[in-house]
Protein backbone atom coordinates (compact mmCIF):
# COMPACT_ATOMS: atom_id res chain seq x y z
CA UNK A 1 0.00 0.00 0.00
CA UNK A 2 1.10 3.76 -0.65
CA UNK A 3 0.96 4.77 2.86
CA UNK A 4 2.63 2.08 4.05
CA UNK A 5 5.52 2.69 1.45
CA UNK A 6 5.21 6.39 2.19
CA UNK A 7 6.15 5.46 6.23
CA UNK A 8 8.84 3.16 4.83
CA UNK A 9 10.67 5.88 3.37
CA UNK A 10 9.82 8.09 5.97
CA UNK A 11 11.39 5.74 8.53
CA UNK A 12 14.29 5.22 6.23
CA UNK A 13 15.49 8.52 5.54
CA UNK A 14 15.12 9.75 8.54
CA UNK A 15 17.09 6.68 9.90
CA UNK A 16 19.81 6.86 7.85
CA UNK A 17 19.81 10.73 9.69
CA UNK A 18 19.81 9.42 13.27
CA UNK A 19 22.54 6.98 12.28
CA UNK A 20 24.26 9.80 10.82
CA UNK A 21 24.36 11.95 13.91
CA UNK A 22 24.77 9.20 16.31
CA UNK A 23 28.24 8.40 14.58
CA UNK A 24 28.95 12.39 14.95
CA UNK A 25 31.44 13.10 17.20
CA UNK A 26 30.56 15.58 19.94
CA UNK A 27 31.85 18.59 18.41
CA UNK A 28 29.81 18.11 15.41
CA UNK A 29 26.78 17.32 17.65
CA UNK A 30 28.01 20.90 19.40
CA UNK A 31 28.25 22.36 16.04
CA UNK A 32 24.69 21.56 14.43
CA UNK A 33 23.53 22.75 18.10
CA UNK A 34 25.08 25.91 17.59
CA UNK A 35 23.32 26.15 13.83
CA UNK A 36 20.04 25.84 15.63
CA UNK A 37 20.76 28.88 18.14
CA UNK A 38 21.08 25.84 20.71
CA UNK A 39 23.93 26.61 23.60
CA UNK A 40 25.76 23.31 23.24
CA UNK A 41 26.58 23.82 26.95
CA UNK A 42 22.93 23.61 28.58
CA UNK A 43 21.03 21.47 25.59
CA UNK A 44 22.31 18.18 27.99
CA UNK A 45 20.95 20.11 31.43
CA UNK A 46 17.86 20.76 29.68
CA UNK A 47 16.77 17.03 28.34
CA UNK A 48 17.82 15.48 31.25
CA UNK A 49 15.73 17.76 33.46
CA UNK A 50 12.85 16.53 30.93
CA UNK A 51 13.68 13.00 31.52
CA UNK A 52 13.86 13.08 35.67
CA UNK A 53 10.43 15.17 35.13
CA UNK A 54 8.87 12.08 32.79
CA UNK A 55 10.28 9.07 35.31
CA UNK A 56 8.70 11.17 38.58
CA UNK A 57 5.12 11.70 36.24
CA UNK A 58 5.73 8.00 35.56
CA UNK A 59 5.85 7.46 39.23
CA UNK A 60 2.80 9.45 40.34
CA UNK A 61 0.70 7.94 37.54
CA UNK A 62 2.03 4.27 39.11
CA UNK A 63 1.15 5.53 42.65
CA UNK A 64 -2.58 6.95 41.48
CA UNK A 65 -2.99 3.77 39.86
CA UNK A 66 -2.19 1.01 43.18
CA UNK A 67 -4.24 3.74 45.24
CA UNK A 68 -6.91 3.23 42.95
CA UNK A 69 -6.39 -0.30 42.80
CA UNK A 70 -6.42 -0.64 46.51
CA UNK A 71 -9.67 1.05 47.18
CA UNK A 72 -11.63 -0.62 44.70
CA UNK A 73 -9.99 -4.03 46.31
CA UNK A 74 -11.26 -2.63 49.57
CA UNK A 75 -14.50 -2.75 48.85
CA UNK A 76 -14.85 -6.62 48.50
CA UNK A 77 -12.35 -7.13 51.66
CA UNK A 78 -12.95 -7.11 55.52
CA UNK A 79 -10.11 -5.13 56.84
CA UNK A 80 -9.12 -6.52 60.08
CA UNK A 81 -8.15 -4.50 63.08
CA UNK A 82 -8.73 -0.75 63.94
CA UNK A 83 -7.87 2.16 61.82
CA UNK A 84 -4.90 4.12 63.42
CA UNK A 85 -5.10 8.12 63.96
CA UNK A 86 -3.55 9.89 60.97
CA UNK A 87 -0.25 10.68 62.10
CA UNK A 88 0.82 7.03 63.47
CA UNK A 89 -0.41 6.04 60.08
CA UNK A 90 1.93 8.70 58.26
CA UNK A 91 5.18 8.07 60.98
CA UNK A 92 4.27 4.39 59.92
CA UNK A 93 4.37 4.84 55.98
CA UNK A 94 7.53 6.62 56.80
CA UNK A 95 9.00 3.90 58.47
CA UNK A 96 8.14 1.32 55.65
CA UNK A 97 8.79 3.39 52.77
CA UNK A 98 12.30 3.58 54.03
CA UNK A 99 12.58 -0.28 54.00
CA UNK A 100 14.82 -2.39 51.86
CA UNK A 101 12.99 -3.63 49.02
CA UNK A 102 10.32 -1.14 48.83
CA UNK A 103 9.73 -0.32 44.94
CA UNK A 104 11.25 3.06 44.02
CA UNK A 105 8.22 3.90 42.74
CA UNK A 106 6.69 3.92 45.81
CA UNK A 107 9.65 5.19 47.39
CA UNK A 108 9.80 8.03 46.13
CA UNK A 109 6.27 9.27 47.96
CA UNK A 110 6.86 10.50 50.87
CA UNK A 111 3.37 10.99 51.88
CA UNK A 112 3.15 14.06 52.95
CA UNK A 113 0.76 15.24 50.05
CA UNK A 114 -1.24 12.07 50.38
CA UNK A 115 -5.05 12.16 51.88
CA UNK A 116 -5.26 9.99 55.03
CA UNK A 117 -7.27 7.42 52.98
CA UNK A 118 -4.29 7.05 50.67
CA UNK A 119 -1.93 6.29 53.16
CA UNK A 120 -4.14 3.76 54.65
CA UNK A 121 -4.37 2.05 51.43
CA UNK A 122 -0.85 2.55 50.35
CA UNK A 123 0.25 1.05 53.87
CA UNK A 124 -2.13 -1.84 52.75
CA UNK A 125 -1.09 -2.05 49.62
CA UNK A 126 2.96 -2.34 51.02
CA UNK A 127 1.42 -5.23 53.08
CA UNK A 128 -0.20 -6.83 50.16
CA UNK A 129 3.42 -7.33 48.74
CA UNK A 130 4.77 -8.31 51.96
CA UNK A 131 6.28 -5.57 53.83
CA UNK A 132 5.06 -4.57 57.11
CA UNK A 133 6.65 -3.70 60.71
CA UNK A 134 6.60 -7.30 61.35
CA UNK A 135 9.07 -8.45 58.92
CA UNK A 136 12.70 -7.89 59.20
CA UNK A 137 14.51 -5.68 57.11
CA UNK B 1 12.48 -14.65 21.38
CA UNK B 2 13.57 -10.88 21.86
CA UNK B 3 14.52 -10.11 25.94
CA UNK B 4 12.57 -6.17 26.28
CA UNK B 5 13.73 -4.38 29.09
CA UNK B 6 11.85 -4.07 32.03
CA UNK B 7 10.20 -0.55 33.43
CA UNK B 8 13.14 -0.22 36.31
CA UNK B 9 15.80 -0.56 33.28
CA UNK B 10 14.53 1.44 31.11
CA UNK B 11 14.11 4.25 34.13
CA UNK B 12 17.29 3.39 35.23
CA UNK B 13 19.45 3.62 31.18
CA UNK B 14 17.10 6.69 30.76
CA UNK B 15 18.79 8.65 33.97
CA UNK B 16 22.02 7.15 33.20
CA UNK B 17 22.44 8.75 29.79
CA UNK B 18 25.70 10.52 29.62
CA UNK B 19 25.98 14.31 28.24
CA UNK B 20 27.18 13.44 24.63
CA UNK B 21 23.84 11.28 24.29
CA UNK B 22 21.59 13.76 25.71
CA UNK B 23 23.01 16.60 23.08
CA UNK B 24 22.66 14.36 20.33
CA UNK B 25 18.64 13.99 21.61
CA UNK B 26 18.17 17.42 21.97
CA UNK B 27 19.80 18.13 18.36
CA UNK B 28 17.61 15.39 16.94
CA UNK B 29 14.18 16.76 18.57
CA UNK B 30 15.22 20.34 17.59
CA UNK B 31 15.98 19.64 14.08
CA UNK B 32 12.43 17.93 13.59
CA UNK B 33 11.74 21.64 14.43
CA UNK B 34 12.35 21.80 10.70
CA UNK B 35 9.04 19.61 10.32
CA UNK B 36 6.69 20.36 12.69
CA UNK B 37 5.37 23.36 14.40
CA UNK B 38 7.03 23.59 18.09
CA UNK B 39 4.14 22.54 19.96
CA UNK B 40 4.29 19.48 18.26
CA UNK B 41 8.70 19.40 18.61
CA UNK B 42 7.56 19.96 22.51
CA UNK B 43 5.38 17.32 22.90
CA UNK B 44 7.51 15.07 20.40
CA UNK B 45 10.25 14.86 23.54
CA UNK B 46 7.43 14.42 26.44
CA UNK B 47 5.46 11.80 24.38
CA UNK B 48 8.22 9.84 23.61
CA UNK B 49 9.87 10.09 26.88
CA UNK B 50 6.21 9.00 28.50
CA UNK B 51 5.58 6.01 25.82
CA UNK B 52 9.11 4.52 26.59
CA UNK B 53 8.57 4.73 30.13
CA UNK B 54 5.11 3.27 30.41
CA UNK B 55 6.07 0.18 28.17
CA UNK B 56 3.81 0.98 25.25
CA UNK B 57 7.36 1.09 23.47
CA UNK B 58 8.82 -1.99 24.43
CA UNK B 59 12.62 -1.68 24.51
CA UNK B 60 14.22 -4.86 23.41
CA UNK B 61 17.91 -5.22 25.19
CA UNK B 62 19.92 -5.85 22.06
CA UNK B 63 18.86 -2.30 20.42
CA UNK B 64 20.97 0.59 21.71
CA UNK B 65 19.01 2.73 23.87
CA UNK B 66 19.60 5.83 22.15
CA UNK B 67 18.86 4.47 18.85
CA UNK B 68 15.52 2.88 20.25
CA UNK B 69 14.91 6.75 21.56
CA UNK B 70 15.33 7.67 18.10
CA UNK B 71 13.32 5.10 16.31
CA UNK B 72 10.57 5.53 19.06
CA UNK B 73 10.53 9.35 18.15
CA UNK B 74 10.53 8.88 13.97
CA UNK B 75 7.28 6.71 14.80
CA UNK B 76 5.67 9.18 16.90
CA UNK B 77 6.72 11.99 14.47
CA UNK B 78 5.18 10.37 11.39
CA UNK B 79 1.99 10.21 13.57
CA UNK B 80 1.80 13.96 14.45
CA UNK B 81 2.60 14.50 10.60
CA UNK B 82 -0.59 12.07 9.60
CA UNK B 83 -2.48 14.59 12.08
CA UNK B 84 -1.67 17.20 10.90
CA UNK B 85 -2.13 16.57 7.52
CA UNK B 86 -5.57 15.13 8.17
CA UNK B 87 -6.48 18.68 10.24
CA UNK B 88 -5.74 20.89 7.08
CA UNK B 89 -8.22 20.76 4.84
CA UNK B 90 -6.95 19.14 1.06
CA UNK B 91 -7.47 22.59 -0.53
CA UNK B 92 -5.12 24.55 1.78
CA UNK B 93 -2.23 21.64 0.53
CA UNK B 94 -2.98 22.24 -3.13
CA UNK B 95 -5.58 19.15 -3.74
CA UNK B 96 -9.63 19.75 -4.25
CA UNK B 97 -9.66 15.90 -4.39
CA UNK B 98 -10.81 14.19 -1.33
CA UNK B 99 -9.28 10.92 -2.19
CA UNK B 100 -6.45 10.08 0.44
CA UNK B 101 -4.38 8.32 -2.06
CA UNK B 102 -4.11 10.80 -4.57
CA UNK B 103 -4.11 13.71 -2.17
CA UNK B 104 -0.75 11.89 -0.75
CA UNK B 105 0.42 11.48 -4.54
CA UNK B 106 0.15 15.03 -4.79
CA UNK B 107 2.27 15.99 -1.22
CA UNK B 108 4.96 13.79 -2.58
CA UNK B 109 5.14 15.11 -6.38
CA UNK B 110 4.51 19.00 -5.51
CA UNK B 111 6.12 19.35 -2.32
CA UNK B 112 7.72 22.83 -2.86
CA UNK B 113 4.77 24.23 -4.53
CA UNK B 114 4.33 27.74 -3.37
CA UNK B 115 6.01 26.87 0.30
CA UNK B 116 2.77 27.86 2.31
CA UNK B 117 0.84 26.37 3.95
CA UNK B 118 3.20 23.48 2.87
CA UNK B 119 5.09 23.40 6.22
CA UNK B 120 1.65 21.81 7.44
CA UNK B 121 2.64 18.46 5.86
CA UNK B 122 6.78 19.27 5.68
CA UNK B 123 7.17 16.16 7.52
CA UNK B 124 5.11 13.44 5.58
CA UNK B 125 7.00 14.96 2.55
CA UNK B 126 10.84 14.83 4.38
CA UNK B 127 12.19 11.84 2.28
CA UNK B 128 11.37 13.56 -1.08
CA UNK B 129 12.77 16.61 0.36
CA UNK B 130 15.81 14.58 1.05
CA UNK B 131 15.96 13.08 -2.08
CA UNK B 132 15.71 16.44 -3.68
CA UNK B 133 18.53 18.10 -1.82
CA UNK B 134 20.82 15.35 -1.95
CA UNK B 135 19.94 14.07 -5.74
CA UNK B 136 23.35 14.71 -7.28
CA UNK B 137 25.02 13.01 -4.27
CA UNK B 138 25.49 9.80 -4.90
CA UNK B 139 27.42 8.97 -1.82
CA UNK B 140 24.63 9.88 0.40
CA UNK B 141 21.91 8.90 -1.75
CA UNK B 142 23.35 5.51 -1.03
CA UNK B 143 23.80 6.05 2.54
CA UNK B 144 19.74 6.67 2.24
CA UNK B 145 19.10 3.92 -0.05
CA UNK B 146 20.89 1.46 1.84
CA UNK B 147 18.76 2.46 5.06
CA UNK B 148 15.00 2.67 3.06
CA UNK B 149 15.96 -0.94 1.98
CA UNK B 150 17.29 -2.03 5.60
CA UNK B 151 20.92 -2.55 4.87
CA UNK B 152 23.41 -2.31 7.51
CA UNK B 153 26.44 0.02 7.17
CA UNK B 154 28.59 -2.37 6.01
CA UNK B 155 26.02 -4.21 3.34
CA UNK B 156 25.23 -0.38 1.85
CA UNK B 157 29.16 -0.04 1.50
CA UNK B 158 29.50 -3.32 -0.27
CA UNK B 159 26.64 -2.83 -2.32
CA UNK B 160 27.45 0.53 -3.40
CA UNK B 161 31.44 0.23 -3.32
CA UNK B 162 32.23 2.97 -0.55
CA UNK B 163 35.24 2.93 1.53
CA UNK B 164 34.71 3.85 4.90
CA UNK B 165 35.70 7.16 4.81
CA UNK B 166 33.56 7.73 1.77
CA UNK B 167 30.59 6.63 3.88
CA UNK B 168 31.62 8.46 6.87
CA UNK B 169 32.04 11.59 4.85
CA UNK B 170 28.32 11.07 3.22
CA UNK B 171 26.91 10.91 6.62
CA UNK B 172 28.22 14.04 7.97
CA UNK B 173 27.07 15.81 4.69
CA UNK B 174 23.31 14.23 5.06
CA UNK B 175 22.47 15.43 8.69
CA UNK B 176 24.57 18.47 8.39
CA UNK B 177 22.14 19.07 5.52
CA UNK B 178 18.92 18.32 7.28
CA UNK B 179 19.78 20.16 10.51
CA UNK B 180 20.43 23.05 8.01
CA UNK B 181 18.30 22.99 5.58
CA UNK B 182 15.31 25.49 4.34
CA UNK B 183 13.69 23.80 1.74
CA UNK B 184 10.41 25.45 1.05
CA UNK B 185 8.02 24.63 4.00
CA UNK B 186 10.63 23.71 6.48
CA UNK B 187 11.14 26.13 9.25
Amino acid sequence: MKADDDQKRFDGTMAAVDEAMLAATRAEIAEGLRALGIDPASAASGIRTRIEAAVRDRGKRLMQAAVEQVRRDREFKVVAGGRSDAGDSRAKLARLLARPGVPTTLAARDGRSMSDADIESLIQDLAELGITEDEQP
Amino acid sequence: MKEIATEDEVRAALLALGDDALEVLTLRAASYGRLLPPEDVDDLVGETLRRVLDGCRKWPKDVPLMAFLLQSMRSIAWEYGKRNRREIPDSRIGNANDDEEETESFIEAQPAAGGNPADAVALLRFAADVERMFGDDDDVMAVIIGRVEGLSAAETRERFEMTPQAFGAAQKRLWRGVVAGKLDGWR
